[in-house]
């Protein structure tokens, strides 16, 4: 009861804040300029991929690196735990299902993250898209299957070198004088907005982003579903044991 | 150029390790020592640039209105380099200890140094949160990397506390935004003193709850002493020596620029939770016989000390607090790594247990000494000069209450720093004879040695007045507004 009054009263003085807060008629600040001027500064047709990757790119750079991070730490927590044998996988019908479905989803990835500077979508959501593709996989065909194809190995290298590409571009823009990650003032050709070529680095960044996020939520899943197993493993073993005695 | 550097240097190296180490470690043995001496060069150097003027680097070319800037002045200047000698050391410890084998602890290690650089350099709310959790999750895993149970239920802790204060944080910069609609710190503190004040309030209150758990202030510093005991030596080191002190930095910046003017009474709240840090601190460490459990209590404290000092609110007492933060880093983590060390050569962290070490361990049990001698305060040492400093400014303030506090809190440190001492030089047997390998030794030695250089460095260099200089530019919210939004 004391608890629920707590929360309510720090609940109430929270609305207090913003309740003191007048709301402007208008966009202000840095929002109003970013809408007047995006197409024409950057190239981009999506307002929200040019905020992302070009005035505020740094902060995309962090919280790509905050996966990259949260990656790491998994792989090493999980890191102890040997791999015994591999899920058996779904039923036939369930395999064939998803080998159609994959190539679809595979273009239906790099859509989202080609057109990232155009559409709403990006490095982040497409990523996301290819590592569902390979969470798809493990589930499926089991996660022997997955590792014979897609190697935690190439994974890695594909994460770690989206995060050097993500900064060689950025490093162009320090180079030319303009600041890390400057987009056209660096020289990267800005097009016609709406087209497909065009907004200059942020398509780039978007490919750099797709490969960091991609690999690294597929290693995450695959460093867990590892450990799963093995407990799943452990377990029948124990069963198998207990029905000898 | 140089300010991005010193955050994209470490980051490209943990993005780099992974590769050197799938495609030929030898790449490895050789690039790695290479990495951490240029993490600590462009650290230094970047704090060099920012120490006389305003030094500026705005990504994507972009004015700081519409963009992220980096922003480098007094303060951030000798935080910059706080951190970089003391990631500096922790790297030489471990890379002494283990060598390249463990890569997956570089690749987090130089996340974390690079994340910490960012939120030195950043003038920008948004990018500040952004940082603070890459370094948080770093320091998360870095607690539990020995992944002994203690260590893994440490990290969760602190990764259960240190969310919910991100949130604070987070929820502070929002409130921030939707007032001001922008998320410049410059252009922020300049639009604060027109702001609602039920609205600063709540700011107010989220970033000090927010930093001071970051920080483990003592209402809110439950999580320290588990993690800082739990972690290995070089991370309990790091830990205490550099990563609460960023959280110290934040508060002060953000309290100085946004509240210096807006809300004056945020300092008192301040100054109260460094008393009660301070006297919660030392009497839990009084009561400790884990050696590292009783420096992780101390690291409370001395907190307490620090958030005293950035209370005051004037110019000497940020000089004081600032120079205090340093001389911390210096102390702690010594500290950690002589007692981490001893701890580890005989598989003991009872203190009862360490009966006569001196006899056998001649070298860490000195430099041990001299560090909690200028932790304690003795005069000459820099302890003694910054504690001293700090009542200055405290009287200077009239807040006597505070000025009390930090002497009586002296005495309780004395006396059970005396009691860890007088058990390790009362005669005892029973410890294998073989003195600590010679770059831990060379490590302790150097920090002991700057604790009597910099105790005795006042007297003869006016350096007292580089820092009051240091915390009277970093008050001047004004030079810092103009310096950042008219480039």
């Amino acid at each position: 009861m004391g608890l629920l009054l707590l929360c309510l009263g720090i609940g109430w003085w929270l609305w207090k804040g913003v309740a003191a807060m007048e709301d402007p008629e208008f966009i202000i600040g840095p929002a109003a300029y970013y809408i007047i001027n995006t197409a024409e500064e950057t190239g981009a047709a999506n307002i929200v991929a040019a905020i992302l990757f070009d005035y505020r790119g740094i902060d995309t750079l962090g919280e790509a690196s905050v996966i990259y991070t949260t990656v790491c730490g998994v792989a090493m927590l999980f890191s102890k735990s040997k791999y015994k044998r591999s899920s058996a996988g779904l039923s036939f019908i369930a395999r064939r299902g998803v080998s159609f479905l994959v190539p679809f989803l595979l273009l239906y990835g790099s859509t989202i993250i080609l057109m990232g500077h155009m559409t709403p979508g990006g490095g982040f959501q497409g990523g996301a898209v290819f590592a569902t593709v390979t969470i798809l996989l493990c589930i499926v065909f089991g996660s022997s299957f997955e590792m014979s194809r897609i190697k935690p190995k190439t994974k890695e290298t594909i994460e770690s070198l989206g995060g050097l590409f993500f900064v060689f571009l950025g490093g162009v823009g320090l180079l030319a004088g303009a600041g890390f990650l400057a987009n056209t003032a660096a020289g990267f050709p800005r097009g016609q907005v709406g087209n497909f070529l065009s907004a200059g680095a942020i398509p780039l960044l978007n490919i750099a982003v797709g490969m960091k996020v991609g690999a690294g939520l597929s290693t995450i899943f695959y460093s867990m579903v590892r450990v799963l197993e093995l407990e799943f493993g452990e377990q029948m073993s124990e069963v198998e044991g207990n029905d000898k005695n | 150029m140089i300010l991005t550097l010193a955050v994209i240097f470490p980051l490209s190296s943990a993005f780099v390790i992974p590769l050197l180490h799938l495609y030929g470690s030898r790449g490895l043995r050789l690039f790695l020592p290479i990495m951490g001496l240029g993490a600590f060069v462009l650290t230094l150097a970047a704090a060099a640039s920012g120490f006389g003027d305003y030094a500026l680097a705005f990504f994507g070319g972009w004015p700081a209105r519409l963009g992220v800037v980096f922003v480098a002045d007094g303060l951030s200047s000798v935080f910059l380099a706080l951190a970089a000698f003391g990631c500096g050391a922790s790297f030489l410890y471990f890379y002494e200890q283990m060598g390249t084998g463990p890569w997956r602890f570089y690749v987090i290690f130089f996340l974390l140094q690079a994340s910490m650089n960012g939120v030195l350099l950043t003038g920008d709310l948004f990018n500040m949160f952004v940082f603070y959790e890459i370094f948080s999750l770093a320091a998360y895993l870095l607690v539990s990397y020995s992944l002994t149970w203690q260590a893994v239920e440490a990290g969760l802790k602190y990764l259960v506390m240190g969310t919910v204060g991100a949130f604070f944080i987070l929820l502070g910069a929002a409130y921030a935004f939707i007032a001001t609609k922008t998320l410049n710190m410059a252009a922020l503190a300049a639009s604060f003193p027109q702001m609602p004040k039920a609205t600063l309030i709540v700011i107010a209150a989220c970033m000090v709850v927010g930093f001071s758990l970051k920080a483990g202030a003592f209402p809110f510093h439950f999580w320290l002493p588990d993690a800082h005991s739990s972690a290995i030596t070089a991370v309990s080191a790091l830990l205490s020596g550099v990563v609460v002190k960023v959280s110290i930095y934040s508060l002060i910046r953000v309290s100085l620029l946004f509240f210096g003017d807006a809300l004056p009474s945020v300092f008192d709240v301040i100054t109260v939770l460094g008393v009660l840090s301070l006297l919660g601190g030392h009497l839990m460490a009084s009561r400790q016989q884990d050696i590292k459990r009783l420096l992780a209590y101390s690291t409370v404290a001395q907190i307490g000390y620090i958030m005293i000092g950035v209370g005051m609110g004037t110019a000497t007492g940020i000089a004081a607090a600032v120079f205090h933060s340093f001389n911390h880093m210096l102390m702690k983590s010594g500290l950690f790594i002589t007692a981490g060390r001893l701890a580890e050569e005989i598989k003991t962290r009872n203190i009862q247990d360490m009966k006569g070490l001196y006899y056998h361990r001649r070298g860490m049990v000195l430099a041990f000494t001299v560090l909690a001698a200028a932790i304690v305060g003795v005069p000459p040492l820099n302890g003694f000069m910054s504690k001293w400093y700090l009542v200055v400014a405290s009287v200077e303030k009239r807040s006597f209450l505070a000025a009390l506090a930090l002497v009586f809190g002296t005495v309780i440190s004395a006396s059970y720093y005396i009691r860890v001492l007088s058990v390790f030089y009362t005669p005892g047997e029973g410890f294998s004879e073989h003195e600590s390998r010679r770059p831990v030794l060379a490590i302790a030695a150097l920090f002991s040695a700057c604790c009597v250089v910099l105790g005795l460095l006042p007297f003869f260099t006016p350096i007292w007045e580089l820092f009051v200089e240091v915390g009277s530019k970093a008050l001047n919210t004004k030079d810092y507004i103009a310096a950042v939004l008219l480039k």
